[in-house]
This record gives C-alpha cells, sequence and structure tokens, in this order.
C-alpha cells in the first residue's frame, strides 16, 4: 500500500476564517480543486485525496492524498505552462475563477507552503467540437458565404458555410434548421464563438408535428370536454 | 418574395389543433385541421396572425397559456397587427361588415384583422372553415388564395391504381 501525505491548501481573505468558512464553502471548494488536481498527471483523484480537517489561520482544508500524487500538486501549485493541455488549462482554470471571486490567495505544500500562481491575463480558452445545434436562417450571402442563424441556445452567430452550402441554405430563409459543423466556444462562458457548418437538415415539417404533440402533451386531459364549434360560437357572438 | 409564400390559418382552424382527440359530431373538419402539418413547406409557410392567436388561447386553461402561446409560436409564424396592418384594416373594414347582420359584426371585425395581417405581410392565402373571409376577399378584391387546409395540401397519392398486382 502507498504512503500518504498530508497536504495543506491555505485559502486567505479578507473576513475568512473558521467561524466563516462553512461546510459549503468547503465544498464548493474541493469541487473546483480537485478535478484541477487530478487533471495534472498522476495527481491525486477525488477517491484518494481524503478531506482529514480544517485548520485555523484562515481556512487551511488538509487533504490526504498518495506521496507518489505530491509531484502534481506542485505541478499545478507553479502554476500553467507551455507543457499543460487543454483540459489541465480549463480545470484550474475554475480554480482562479474562484480566487478571484472571492479575491482571495492560495498556498499550499506538504511541509513548506508556497503560493498556488495564478497566472494574470489569463487568454480564454477555446473549445473546439463537433456538434449539431438548432435554429433559424436568418440571412445569408457575401463573398465568403456566411450564414447567419439565430440559435435556439447562443443567439445569433455569422456561421462560415462557403457559397454552396449558403446559397442552399438561403432557399430556407427563416425556417428552422439543424445544422452540423464544428463549434468553437469560450471555454469559461461557453458561448458560440464560431461555427463552421458542414450540412443541415431542415425541421420545419418535423418541428410542426412535434410541437403539435408538445401542445396536446401539455393540456392533454384539460381538452376533453372541449368543443371547438361552441367555444368559436363563444368567442365571436 | 422568393421561398415558401405564407399561409395565414384562421381561429376556426387552429382552434382544432388544440384538442388530440376528434370532438364528436365535428371529426371531419378535426381530421382537416391537422392535415396543416401535410402542407407542403417548400410553397407555404404557417402563420398565425395575433388576434388569431389570442382568440385560439381563450380557449386554453389560464395555468397553461403561456406555455400553450410558445408551443405555438413554434408551429407558426406570428404575424403582428401593427401600424401598417391597421392602415389595410382602415382600407378593408367596412367592406367587410357592410351588409352583415350587427350581431356577427364583432366576429367580421376579428376576419378583417386577419386578412389585414396577412395583406400587411404579403401573405399568399388564407386558410379557414368558415365562409366570411372568402366574402371579404372577394369583395375588396384581395390577391389572396382562400380555403380549408385541404385546399393548401398536396393531393392525395392514391395507393393503388385500382388493379392489383
Amino acid at each position: 500500500m502507498s504512503k500518504h501525505v498530508e497536504v495543506k491548501f491555505h485559502l486567505q481573505a479578507e473576513g475568512l476564517s473558521l467561524d466563516t468558512f462553512g461546510w459549503s464553502d468547503l465544498k464548493e471548494f474541493l469541487d473546483r480543486l480537485l478535478p484541477a488536481l487530478a487533471a495534472m498527471e498522476g495527481g491525486p483523484t477525488a477517491a484518494n485525496a481524503l478531506p482529514v480537517r480544517v485548520e485555523e489561520g484562515s481556512a487551511q482544508p488538509v487533504l490526504r492524498v498518495p506521496q507518489e500524487s505530491l509531484r502534481a500538486v506542485y505541478r499545478f501549485r507553479a502554476g500553467p505552462n507551455r507543457n499543460w493541455t487543454l483540459d489541465q488549462k480549463i480545470k484550474a482554470g475554475r480554480v482562479y475563477d474562484y480566487l478571484e471571486e472571492k479575491n482571495a490567495r492560495l498556498e499550499c505544500g506538504a511541509r513548506v507552503l508556497k503560493d498556488v500562481q495564478v497566472p494574470t491575463g489569463r487568454p480564454d480558452w477555446q473549445i473546439r467540437q463537433a456538434t449539431t445545434l438548432t435554429g433559424d436562417v436568418r440571412r445569408t450571402g457575401g463573398l465568403k458565404g456566411r450564414v447567419e442563424i439565430g440559435f435556439d441556445e447562443f443567439g445569433h452567430v455569422h456561421c462560415d458555410a462557403g457559397r454552396g452550402l449558403a446559397k442552399e441554405l438561403g432557399k430556407h430563409l427563416y425556417e428552422r434548421v439543424a445544422v452540423t459543423g464544428v463549434a468553437t466556444k469560450d471555454a469559461k462562458t461557453h458561448a458560440l464563438l464560431t461555427f463552421k457548418i458542414q450540412s443541415y437538415e431542415l425541421l420545419a415539417r418535423a418541428g410542426f408535428q412535434a410541437a403539435l404533440g408538445e401542445l396536446h402533451e401539455l393540456l392533454g386531459d384539460d381538452m376533453n370536454e372541449f368543443d371547438p364549434e361552441a367555444f368559436l360560437a363563444e368567442i365571436r357572438s | 418574395m422568393s421561398g415558401p409564400q405564407r399561409l395565414v390559418v384562421d381561429t376556426s382552424v387552429a382552434t382544432y389543433l388544440l384538442v388530440s382527440e376528434p370532438p364528436p359530431g365535428q371529426e371531419a373538419k378535426w381530421e382537416e385541421a391537422l392535415e396543416l402539418s401535410l402542407i407542403n413547406t417548400d410553397e407555404w409557410r404557417l402563420c398565425l396572425a395575433t388576434p388569431a392567436l389570442g382568440e385560439v388561447l381563450a380557449g386554453v386553461p389560464k395555468s397553461k397559456r403561456k406555455q400553450a402561446a410558445e408551443i405555438l409560436c413554434r408551429m407558426f409564424e406570428i404575424l403582428d397587427l401593427d401600424k401598417d396592418a391597421a392602415i389595410v384594416v382602415g382600407d378593408i373594414a367596412l367592406e367587410g361588415i357592410r351588409g352583415r347582420k350587427k350581431a356577427n359584426r364583432q366576429a367580421v371585425k376579428i376576419d378583417v384583422e386577419i386578412i389585414a395581417c396577412a395583406v400587411r405581410w404579403d401573405a399568399g392565402g388564407v386558410c379557414f372553415f368558415d365562409g366570411d373571409h372568402e366574402r371579404i376577399i372577394n369583395r375588396v378584391g384581395l390577391d389572396l388564395q382562400a380555403g380549408s387546409p385541404t385546399s393548401f395540401t398536396p393531393p392525395q397519392q392514391p395507393l393503388f391504381n385500382g388493379r392489383e398486382e
């Protein structure tokens, strides 16, 4: 069985003490810290990083971690460099966000505590993923074949489609489509930054039938006694 | 305008979409209203004028009205009765109610508003079950195709050509 060591995480912020650092604060902090540590190569995971106690001095959660994962903790402490993967940057970024939100400092170590280096002027990491999104075609055209789509989830975005696809989508102006392609999202806010459309599917007809089914499901038994003719006669008399 | 033309659906048709089972004695109308889902979307885009939307929602229980409105807005393009539509109402209102009994005038006013929305938003057709719209359209001389849902759906393809294989 591997040896374990205790690592202290010393949070310092104005007004922060054991009296003000409640269970929900500890949970919020650990929920951000542990994924960041686990993302480092050989880092401790939620399963083997055991909470031991929270010490005095602002607030110092103490975790018991396998000794071989200590190097990963120190790599996290040293801050991002060019060898860090995107996943490591994103997960550590959530700890940095936490510290910035609380205007807090974090030190950590097994014996000697040293500052966790929070990079300044952090660039916004971007996520690229192949995905399908739904929305309405609002505008197409231009030399590069751009298509403006009002996405249900992300609002209006000018997408790259190429002239051929833009011309095709132009025939479906103001109609609902499902577009498949490559999206670039802001890792922090999840805002859709760019979208390259590779194919599309017209949703109009399926949309009407699906929405009609949804309407019937919503109204259900409430409309059992509804008499359309009598209703129309009443409302228009 | 290129692409599909707007088809404005009247309250008399849209109201049948609220029920999932055919109301007794009104099966034919219910089935015909549901045929809106068969309309060729390359040819027609289904629309609901705001006066009709209001009337349809009056049939929905208050607790579910907001959600129903959201669903209807996904099924139809909603055509606002705005200032330009109001000008059309002004143009056709008197023609619409002329010769009608006082008791029927309120109903005709709503029909006039729905037709005004169709004209204002360059619709190609109006779809209804009662004959008031057609009367107004003909009387005013509007260039709008008018009829019940089946007059806008593609003709049924026969399953067999009368001979057994």
